[in-house]
């Protein structure tokens, strides 16, 4: 499973992006996305075009956890977003079915209601939403810091740090 | 060329239609979209596809005439004019598909001619026998044809029309293989493509007429099948000549023939079908007084179902000052289609004039004969039948006895005797039991309840009655599923939601919470779920399951926003299920349209006010733009990939356009880094490609790898003059065709508000030596894209 984690500002701009593996089951932690070199681009349209759901969807839940609101078919990828208090938006696309067998192995690792193989699954869900959680965290403390201008990328490496390793934990 | 002497609903022939498609072309070619999308007229159906749905439905009820204009290319041996062909200018509006889908549900009617008829029709120069001299004649019926539906009302439309085809075609049964359908279209569309290059390229949001051509070679190319009715014969000519030997004995052979002889319908096709009768009376050989006499002779024996048609039998010169052109078919099978233009080439390298003429008085004739056919005896015969059936077995069917019956039948033959392929079964019969469907075979028999329903309900569509059809289709379903009718179980989820669409009575559900209201959105996700599974799946025929899915996303289309969405999800499956395979015109137009499909279908807002509140009410207002946005630019790939530029310079455009409507647009264009490459890059990739066309059109010659610019003379100061490193000036003073884009320079930097400059317009393209690769976002050089007059930049 390959994730693309995009925090977006209220005003559309990416604050922060980061593209990883999973880890889990054999996982290399690297992302093997689909559509291959495309990917660097299709990422970000899919994620873009993600924000039209996520503005209209978060009307309609009180919650700051939104669950996978869009689905883009030719990639199969799925997109999940949580919504902060200021408009700001985590979302993950995570795109199942990672490279193709590389070791026999590795596949029989893989169960079938293990994150990797089922996208939609609850305890995928679940899953994210930890992930969420803690990049929440981490991302009320760089709001916070007084050297940080509000809406500008987010450029400290103890943040992409902190990242990298609640993809590891959850995902 | 004497204008044709026709009834006042006839379309623009095709004098008409020249000068528009002069005009279209100009605009496709110099204008930037931001004049071209300021000239689009303001169509009357759009404002009210904002809001409120019911004012568009009830546009459709009184429609107005939608012609669609022929337009020819011409080519320099014909003055006059020459090889038509079926796409008309670009046009807008989801009328045109509406009409367009409408009009494919058309009466079928089978044409049987005695010899001496077809040889009088090849003297006129018409070598496929007498049907080819009708066929162009049919498909639009002069004047107003008044229908009256099964409540009593009647309506009157004045683009009913139908099918002539040759009585053996339509009752014999072709094999064709289901993706043989799909690749005869594809080459089609192809053929087209290339022979117009560059022209008719859709504006935003206007329906591509590529697409067009696709939906209606889509819906006419099926050949005669079991399980839908549509394409049976209704009626029968039975066309006699007044040069026959034995005229009486004549009809009578050739109605025995169409009855049980070669013609005789095979055991699924209804053989009661009306028979019409038809003298061709040769003006100039034969004696008029006799066949006056003959036709008084058969008006008494065969009654009201007979005409006399007088015709010409010399062969019409080209020039002949009484002549005219035949017009040309619209509704015609992929793979006919193809042979006729590989004909037409052969013709024309012989320089002979493939478009036939004939003489104005026998097109006069003969429109008037197809009219009097059709309102006279075609309409009033399908009207008694549906009626008729309607009284007979629907009714039955219908209402608490209707239930029990539809309960004891399921629950087989238990008490009542199975009766397969019984050719008892009488009309009046209630008890249809349970084996009517000939598994074996796959078919239902003509004289089964079930036949007659789908039947009832063909006609029903073909008259335009679409409640009466909606609802048949939707008690057929659940019989069909019963009898595990797999082809019929899918041919009539795909007709019940297509008809149901087509009701313009009935208003979208989250509106109104009466009965009246259409059907839950989700009944036609079932419907479109298990007909194309069972196309695909059980059947084994991609096209009927690609034409299902796209006539019923487009009707979809107009519904309101959910209805569009789930317009885009099916269309987006249809790609998925590979019905149309990566690289082709067909995928590529389809991602056309799911662009559409997100984008609502809003008339592209020139009007600043407009788009001020659209964009001011983003955050309110649901919308997909930024899909739309990315299937816009998708297909723009696709395009490129297949070697299309002007289409994909449209589609790009369009794109902008969408991000331009987002109140946050400069994090659209410029936020996502990756995203702004790959615009950046596809744009000047399409550029090189517009320039090298259109170099190699201007100079004749091959595009070398410099520049040939001073072609044109009025690029004043470019050039040889690469913009120097961060000149960022627009060249506001080059009176050249390229609009220079006058909006304000927005997000500073390197790049600036010059996507307009990006149509086509542009004349001294480089072409530069070294393709740019897609890396380094940031240019030092100045704007590339906006330094096209820049000859030998980009090293």
């Amino acid at each position: 499973m390959s994730y693309y984690f995009v925090v977006v500002s209220p005003t559309d701009t990416p604050m922060f992006e980061y593209t990883f593996g999973t880890s889990k089951a054999g996982g290399s932690g690297q992302a093997h996305f689909r559509n291959g070199e495309s990917s660097r681009y299709m990422n970000q349209f899919i994620i873009h075009a993600a924000i039209d759901v996520a503005e209209e969807v978060q009307w309609l839940s009180p919650n700051m956890w939104l669950k996978v609101i869009d689905h883009y078919a030719p990639t199969n990828s799925h997109i999940s977003c949580f919504m902060t208090g200021t408009n700001v938006r985590f979302m993950l696309l995570h795109q199942p079915g990672g490279p193709p067998a590389a070791a026999g192995s590795r596949t029989s690792t893989l169960s079938s209601s293990s994150i990797a193989q089922n996208p939609l699954s609850p305890q995928t869900d679940e899953a994210i939403r930890q992930f969420m959680t803690e990049v929440y965290e981490v991302w009320v403390k760089t709001m916070m810091n007084p050297f940080y201008k509000i809406g500008d990328e987010i450029k400290s490496p103890a943040f992409r740090a902190r990242v990298a390793a609640a993809g590891r934990k959850w995902l | 060329m004497t204008s044709q002497g026709d009834g006042a609903g006839q379309p623009p022939n095709l004098q008409s239609s020249l000068p528009s498609l002069d005009v279209r072309k100009i605009r496709a070619i110099d204008e930037s979209p931001e004049n071209s999308t300021s000239s689009l007229p303001f169509r009357p159906a759009s404002p009210a596809v904002l809001g409120s749905r019911s004012s568009t439905l009830s546009g459709f009820l009184s429609r107005s005439n939608s012609p669609n204009g022929r337009s020819s290319l011409s080519l320099a041996r014909f003055g006059r004019s020459s090889t038509a062909s079926p796409l008309s200018s670009v046009a807008d509006g989801n009328d045109e598909i509406r009409t367009l889908i409408v009009r494919s549900f058309s009466p079928v009617v089978g044409v049987l001619a005695s010899r001496e008829t077809d040889a009088l029709a090849e003297e006129k120069g018409f070598k496929n026998g007498f049907v080819s001299l009708l066929q162009p004649y049919g498909e639009r019926i002069t004047g107003k044809v008044v229908v009256r539906d099964s409540t009593g009302a009647s309506r009157s439309w004045d683009d009913f029309g139908v099918k002539f085809v040759g009585l053996g075609a339509a009752v014999q049964e072709r094999a064709t293989k289901g993706s043989e359908i799909l690749e005869n279209v594809e080459d089609l569309i192809e053929h087209y493509l290339e022979q117009h290059t560059g022209e008719f390229v859709a504006g935003f949001q206007e329906i591509s007429p590529y697409y067009r051509l696709l939906l209606s070679r889509l819906a006419s190319s099926q050949p005669p099948s079991q399980h839908e009715t549509l394409s049976h014969p209704v009626a029968a000519i039975i066309a006699i000549s007044s040069s026959t030997a034995n005229p009486i004995e004549t009809l009578r052979n050739l109605y025995s023939q169409s009855a049980q002889g070669s013609f005789a319908s095979p055991p699924y096709i209804n053989p009661e079908y009306l028979r019409y009768y038809l003298l061709v009376h040769d003006d100039d050989k034969d004696d008029l007084a006799k066949s006056s006499a003959l036709f008084d002779q058969m008006k008494r024996h065969f009654g009201l179902h007979c005409h006399l048609l007088r015709l010409r039998s010399a062969i019409c010169a080209q020039d002949d000052e009484d002549g005219e052109e035949v017009p040309q078919q619209e509704w015609i099978a992929a793979s006919t289609e193809l042979s006729k233009l590989q004909k037409t080439t052969q013709l024309i390298e012989l320089d002979e004039n493939p478009i036939a003429t004939i003489f104005s008085t026998d097109a006069a004739n003969i429109r008037t004969f197809a009219r009097e056919l059709v309102s006279q005896s075609i309409v009033p015969h399908m009207e008694q039948r549906i009626s008729l059936w309607n009284e007979q077995i629907a009714s039955r069917r219908r209402g608490i006895s209707g239930r029990f019956m539809s309960l004891s039948k399921r629950w087989g033959g238990i008490g009542l005797g199975s009766s397969r392929n019984s050719s008892a079964t009488s009309l009046a019969a209630p008890t249809s039991s349970s084996g009517n469907y000939d598994s074996i075979q796959g078919y239902y028999r003509w004289d089964t309840s079930e036949a007659f329903l789908r039947k009832m309900a063909d006609f029903a569509t073909m008259l335009r009655d679409y409640k009466l059809a909606a609802s048949t289709y939707d008690m057929l379903r659940s019989d069909y599923s019963n009898d595990k009718a797999w082809k019929y179980l899918a041919g009539v989820n795909e007709m019940c939601s297509i008809t149901t669409l087509l009701n313009p009575l009935l208003s979208s559900s989250t509106t109104s919470s009466s009965g009246k209201s259409l059907p839950k959105l989700e009944t036609f996700d079932t419907m479109l779920e298990a007909a194309s599974y069972s196309y695909l799946t059980r059947c084994n025929e991609p096209a009927l399951a690609l034409r299902c899915v796209l006539l019923t996303c487009e009707l979809l289309k107009v519904r309101g926003r959910l209805a569009s969405e789930l317009a885009s999800k099916w269309a987006i499956r249809t790609l998925e299920m590979n019905l149309a395979p990566q690289s082709t015109n067909t995928h590529v137009l389809i991602s056309e349209r799911i662009a559409s499909c997100y984008a609502g279908n809003r008339p592209s807002s020139a009007a600043a006010t407009t788009a001020h509140t659209i964009s001011s009410n983003s955050y309110t207002l649901s919308h997909r733009t930024r899909h739309a946005a990315l299937w816009s630019l998708t297909s723009a790939e696709e395009w490129m990939k297949l070697g299309r530029a002007p289409f994909a310079a449209a589609r790009i455009d369009d794109a902008q356009e969408l991000y331009e409507r987002l109140r946050h647009h400069e994090a659209a264009m410029y936020g996502f880094k990756e995203m702004h490459t790959f615009m950046n890059d596809l744009s000047l990739t399409v550029r090189m490609k517009l320039g090298q066309a259109r170099q190699r059109g201007l100079s004749g010659t091959s595009a070398t790898g410099r520049l040939v610019e001073p072609d044109r003379g009025d690029t004043p100061g470019s050039t040889g003059d690469p913009l120097g490193a961060g000149s960022m000036d627009e060249i506001e003073e080059q009176p050249q065709v390229e609009k220079i884009d006058t909006r304000p320079v927005r997000g500073g930097g390197v790049y600036h508000g010059h996507h307009r400059s990006l149509t086509l317009n542009n004349t001294s393209v480089a072409e530069p030596v070294v393709a740019l690769g897609p890396t380094s976002p940031v240019r030092t050089r100045g704007d590339p894209l906006q330094a096209d007059q820049v000859d030998d930049g980009f090293e």
